[in-house]
């Protein structure tokens, strides 16, 4: 996506999430999944973050222990000179060839009254960028993403007193300007999204979910103009067992499953809400 | 059918994430200041980084229609060519043995040319750039193990991908700049397992990563397969320290 272009997108993304915010928009779920599942409003996500503690339908977690959320910048290896970089090279402007390091992780414990699961997460978000400082005031400085690199990484580690094998969770977003296909004003741009769980022998596959159309609180269809991240969909042997909604803070879980399959649902559901480093191409 | 295949692919996708997982991480330390030169990572440490004097100098062909094509300013034709280098030699010691000598050889020869009448042509885009470093690796002073080195754009000045080579007779060993899902510290602990997405150069052997090292400067790490033999260990060493202690020749 070229520069212009991306600050006009983020314009109209934030006005459509102001609009989100006055009208609270939640997810279309299909009616054949919601009919099989648990919908559960997950509470603690705002407001008082000391001592945050997160609770939906019958799961209660501990209070979440969370680490510095830590961004350092610095200027780092160019791995690859863009248009922009020769251009501004060559009409004098000032530049700057940027990477910056996001990093934040928490750990807590999920239960659901009977047992419980442990979980250690982190978050990397690793992007390269080009500042370009202009000497008119009016223009003033804009900056260009070359690459980016998100990882969100947990481990989940269940707690029955005997030996459980720990599931690892992996949900990583990788940018690079060199394959974005975008190049229109409401095209989003090409990220690489791999999102999965495996405890070595099962595995659950986890799939962003990108809507246009959403269902107001009071019933009503609305449409907005880009398709916007809302949430994720978890999926076993190729079946969607649960689907967290971003939007509405909502975690919908199927119903035939055993009661594990559900706890270790409901902590990869939490673990993702929980998340603070911002994903997606600024 | 279309739920099969999509979970054969998933789980494809799975295995080959999955796959980096059998790389050990090493933090590499050292280079963070101007006083300090040498590098140690694991069992390793370079010593006796010694660079050429004309490795400090960059030259360049003058241009008489550079000074004069341009309006307040604004260039309407702009030639620049460029000459730098980067010649360097070291040893790589392991356990405080010497286990590897190398020499390198990396130069950019820059050759871009811009017109108002045709701004994005393939010349301004570094088409004509040449951006190569060689490397002789000589394993345990024995002239029988010396591998060739070779990469290629590693200042990324071309709309190619940056790729190099490590040979001795018929192995060869891929080299690529790609991102890799690799684990973040070693050792036997739940929180381990956890892992990132890192931008590596990545050593693939037969379709097989067996070892990567950081591109970028802050947080570096290494990370290697330590099932494969000791030569190959200190070879991909040697490698990774070439492409940390290389100089930025593009200006």
């Amino acid at each position: 996506m070229q520069p212009g272009n991306n600050r006009l997108y983020q314009s109209l993304l934030l006005l459509c999430l102001v609009a989100q915010a006055c009208t609270t928009i939640k997810l279309n779920v299909p009616d054949k999944f919601s009919a099989n599942a648990t919908q559960m409003h997950v509470k603690g996500l705002n407001g008082w973050m000391i001592k945050q503690q997160i609770s939906f339908g019958k799961y209660q977690s501990s209070t979440v222990k969370r680490g510095w959320n830590t961004t350092t910048t610095r200027t780092d290896r160019n791995t690859q000179v863009t248009v922009e970089d020769r251009l501004l090279r060559l009409y004098g402007v000032n530049r700057q060839n940027l990477t910056s390091n996001q990093k934040d992780k928490f750990q807590y414990t999920l239960e659901n009254g009977n047992k419980a699961i442990e979980i250690f997460a982190i978050e990397k978000k690793t992007a390269e960028q080009t500042v370009a400082n202009y000497n008119l005031p009016i223009l003033g400085s804009s900056s260009t993403v070359k690459n980016y690199q998100y990882t969100f990484s947990a481990v989940l580690l269940p707690l029955k007193g005997g030996k459980e094998a720990p599931w690892q969770m992996i949900l990583t977003n990788v940018f690079d300007a060199k394959k974005d296909t975008a190049r229109r004003i409401f095209d989003l741009p090409y990220v690489e999204e791999n999102g999965f769980a495996t405890n070595g022998s099962d595995s659950v596959t986890i799939h962003p979910v990108r809507v246009k159309e959403m269902a107001m609180k009071n019933g009503k269809q609305g449409k907005l103009p880009v398709q916007l991240l809302s949430g994720y969909e978890l999926r076993m042997d190729g079946g969607v067992v649960a689907i967290i909604d971003h939007f509405d803070r909502n975690i919908w879980i199927y119903n035939d499953l055993d009661e594990d399959t559900q706890l270790l649902l409901a902590a990869m559901a939490s673990a993702l809400m929980l998340r603070r480093v911002h994903d997606e191409v600024e | 059918m279309r739920c099969i295949i999509i979970t054969s692919i998933l789980l494809m996708v799975l295995h080959a994430q999955a796959q980096q997982n059998h790389l050990t991480p090493y933090q590499m330390k050292g280079r963070m200041h101007p006083l300090s030169f040498n590098l140690q990572f694991g069992a390793y440490k370079t010593e006796g980084i010694r660079r050429t004097l004309g490795s400090l100098f960059a030259f360049g062909t003058p241009n008489l229609l550079n000074g004069i094509s341009q309006v307040d300013g604004i260039p309407f034709y702009r030639k620049e060519r460029l000459r730098a280098k980067d010649v360097f030699r070291f040893s790589l010691l392991h356990d405080k043995n010497d286990i590897a000598s190398v020499e390198t050889r990396a130069f950019m020869l820059k050759n871009e040319t811009y017109t108002i009448w045709n701004p994005f042509d393939s010349s301004f885009m570094g088409a004509n750039n040449t951006d190569i470093l060689e490397a002789r690796i000589m394993l345990h002073s024995d002239t029988t193990q010396v591998w060739q080195a070779v990469f290629n754009n590693l200042h990324g000045t071309k709309e190619e991908d940056t790729r190099g080579l490590l040979r001795k007779d018929s192995i060869t060993i891929e080299v690529i700049m790609q991102p890799l899902l690799l684990r973040m510290k070693q050792g036997n602990n739940i929180q381990d397992l956890l892992a990132t997405v890192e931008l590596v150069y990545a050593f693939r052997y037969n379709n097989r990563y067996i070892a990567a090292v950081s591109v970028k400067e802050a947080e570096r790490k290494f990370w290697m397969d330590e099932q494969l033999p000791s030569n190959w260990q200190h070879l991909l060493a040697s490698a990774a320290v070439i492409l940390t202690v290389r100089r930025n020749l593009y200006p």
